[in-house]
Order: C-alpha cells, then sequence, then structure tokens
C-alpha cells in the first residue's frame, strides 16, 4: 500500500514538474491575443501614398503626400500675410503649383494657430479652411500653411481629412484623378 | 488525472507556438489587397524579447519605421551598434547589438540628423516579421514607435479613423 501511495506521490510530482514548464504569460502585456484583421479592401475609399488633390478654384491638381503621422493636413504656400478685418483675424496667401506655375492668391479667416512638431523641435503656423477635391469628393478641410518649398510635394493630407474618409495603401499611388 | 490534463495543455500550446511561426513566414509583399492587415492610427507593437507592448504610431509618412533608443554606442569599426530600448511604462528594458545596416539623414527644422538603420525581429497585428528602424531620440514624442511605409507596404493599409489600443 504505502508503495502504491509513495509511487502516485512521484508521479503526481514528476506531473507537477512537467506542468511547471508550460509557458509563463507576462501581465504586464496588456493584449494577449490580437486577431490578425484581414478585410476585403474596396477600390473606392483605398487612396495611395502620394495622391492629387485640387484647391478650388485653382485648376491644376497639387501633388500630396498621404501622411497617417500628421493631425492636420498642410499645402506650402507662399507670401503668407495676417490681417484684421472687421475686427476678425485674417490671413492672405498665394498659393503656386510647381508643376504648371498656375497661381492664386487667397484670403481666408484664421481658423486657429498650430505649434508643429517635427521630430521633437516646435514651429508656430496659422491654419485655414479650404475649399478642396480629392477624387471625386468636394469638401473643406483645415490646412496648416507651410513656408517651406524644399519637401518632396506640396500638399499635405493628414488624419482630419482622413479619417471616416479613406483608407491608406502605401503599395499604390495616384490612384485619384 | 489531473497530471494527464496538464500534459496535454503543454503539447497544445507548443503546438499552437509552432502554427504562430509557419505563418509568419509566409511573405508580405505576395499579398493582394484581400489579405491585408488593417491598422488603425495607433498600434501595440512587440520588440522582442521585450515582453511588454509598444505605443505606435502608425505613420504613412515616414519612409523607414523609427524606434526610441538611448545609449546608443559603436563599435570601434562602427559596424555593431548597441542601444538600449525601455518602455516607458513598464519600465521594462533591453540592451540589444545589431549590425548597422546603414545610417539614413532625418529631416530636422534647422539641422539634419545622422541615425543608424537596424534590423530588428517585430511582432504587430498578430505577424511576427523583420524590419529596418532608425534609432531615434523620441523622448520629446507621446509614442515611442513609428511603424512606416518600409513594414506597411505590401503588408497592411491603415484605417485612421481606428485606434487599435487597448488600455
Amino acid at each position: 500500500m504505502r508503495i502504491i501511495l509513495s509511487g502516485l506521490c512521484c508521479l503526481m510530482l514528476l506531473t507537477a514538474c512537467a506542468a511547471k514548464k508550460e509557458p509563463v504569460v507576462p501581465g504586464i502585456v496588456p493584449n494577449t491575443a490580437q486577431p490578425e484583421k484581414v478585410v476585403k479592401v474596396l477600390p473606392n475609399n483605398v487612396i495611395g501614398a502620394v495622391e492629387r488633390i485640387y484647391f478650388l478654384p485653382m485648376k491644376s491638381p497639387f501633388m500630396a503626400r498621404v501622411d497617417t503621422g500628421a493631425t492636420t493636413s498642410s499645402i506650402d504656400a507662399d507670401n503668407i500675410k495676417r490681417f484684421e478685418r472687421d475686427g476678425q483675424r485674417w490671413v492672405s496667401f498665394t498659393l503656386v503649383n510647381r508643376e504648371t506655375k498656375e497661381k492664386a492668391d487667397f484670403e481666408k479667416p484664421l481658423s486657429r494657430r498650430v505649434k508643429i512638431k517635427r521630430t521633437g523641435e516646435e514651429e508656430h503656423r496659422v491654419t485655414v479652411n479650404m475649399d478642396v477635391r480629392m477624387g471625386k469628393e468636394t469638401f473643406s478641410a483645415e490646412f496648416t500653411l507651410n513656408e517651406r518649398h524644399d519637401f518632396e510635394y506640396q500638399g499635405l493630407i493628414g488624419r482630419n481629412i482622413l479619417s471616416g474618409r479613406a483608407i491608406v495603401d502605401v503599395s499604390i499611388s495616384n490612384t485619384l484623378k | 488525472m489531473d497530471g494527464t490534463r496538464k500534459s496535454f495543455s503543454i503539447l497544445s500550446t507548443l503546438k499552437g507556438f509552432f502554427k504562430k511561426t509557419t505563418s509568419a513566414e509566409a511573405g508580405k509583399k505576395t499579398r493582394d489587397n484581400t489579405e491585408k492587415m488593417v491598422l488603425g492610427e495607433l498600434e501595440h507593437i512587440y520588440l522582442p524579447p521585450l515582453k511588454s507592448a509598444f505605443a505606435a504610431r502608425v505613420d504613412t509618412g515616414a519612409v523607414v519605421s523609427s524606434l526610441d533608443a538611448a545609449d546608443i554606442k559603436f563599435s570601434k569599426t562602427e559596424k555593431l551598434v548597441s542601444f538600449t530600448v525601455t518602455n516607458r511604462e513598464t519600465k521594462e528594458k533591453h540592451t540589444f547589438r545589431k549590425a548597422v545596416i546603414r545610417n539614413t539623414t532625418i529631416t530636422r527644422v534647422y539641422e539634419n540628423e545622422v541615425r543608424p538603420v537596424v534590423e530588428m525581429d517585430v511582432k504587430l497585428g498578430g505577424e511576427k516579421f523583420k524590419a529596418e528602424f532608425t534609432l531615434a531620440d523620441r523622448r520629446k514624442f507621446q509614442y515611442q514607435m513609428l511603424v512606416g511605409r518600409n513594414i506597411l507596404g505590401g503588408r497592411a493599409v491603415v484605417d485612421v479613423s481606428v485606434k487599435n489600443m487597448l488600455g
């Protein structure tokens, strides 16, 4: 009897030891079960890494980087000047299309002033609402006015335009006409 | 018997582990749009062997992905680099030693910065793969990691109306 009991104890000890070798799930990991999200992507609302955008009423489209890392969209502008009209803050500026040289002057109420963080450094910019067209959609969106003209593309499409409107596939470009 | 049940669960855990590894090896570039992951504006990313998740901004504007690295030290030949990655929330840290693939220039407002690029093991959206990362100083940024086009291209599409981050 005792031999059987001690034998059983040894067996349980061994299996207990074997059980301890199970991988430990660390408690600090917030979400261990990450199901792979796979979706059938509809052609209508997928845009690429670079797209065309029209700033109405200009006829030539501007090339823009589609940037999910940017909170607000932006456009390269010249002669950015702030002024007052009827006690309200306004901004005047010029857009010049790099490819076609088409030029247009704009006067817009100042939407707000933003702080831009580019790799840790901060800068202040003005933002205005622009009437734009992308593909078949015409809408109004906030744009920060940049004075830097050395970026690869003049326009930048940020999350304020993208959210709820399009999803981005960086393996394609220029899907919009 | 309890012991037998436990042994079976060990076996199934091992089986599951091996299954995950082989599916992760499936080439990412061969995927068409029907098989791509949908990533949100922000995602959890893992850098093995660190066990805690890092908060990452999914950034289609970034050519290469970027990670928050400290104590960056080069070997004499400058072919190897060691650096420490510390999880801001959990304080879990690990020192990596990696081969320097190349150096890249980060565009800054006033002065450009040259940074080393290394290859890291990554786990994102349930997938395991290797990807290039720039070793950057992201202390001033809300998120320690940037997932750039080198990871996204051919693998995922980005829907910024979604934030796949829990907690």
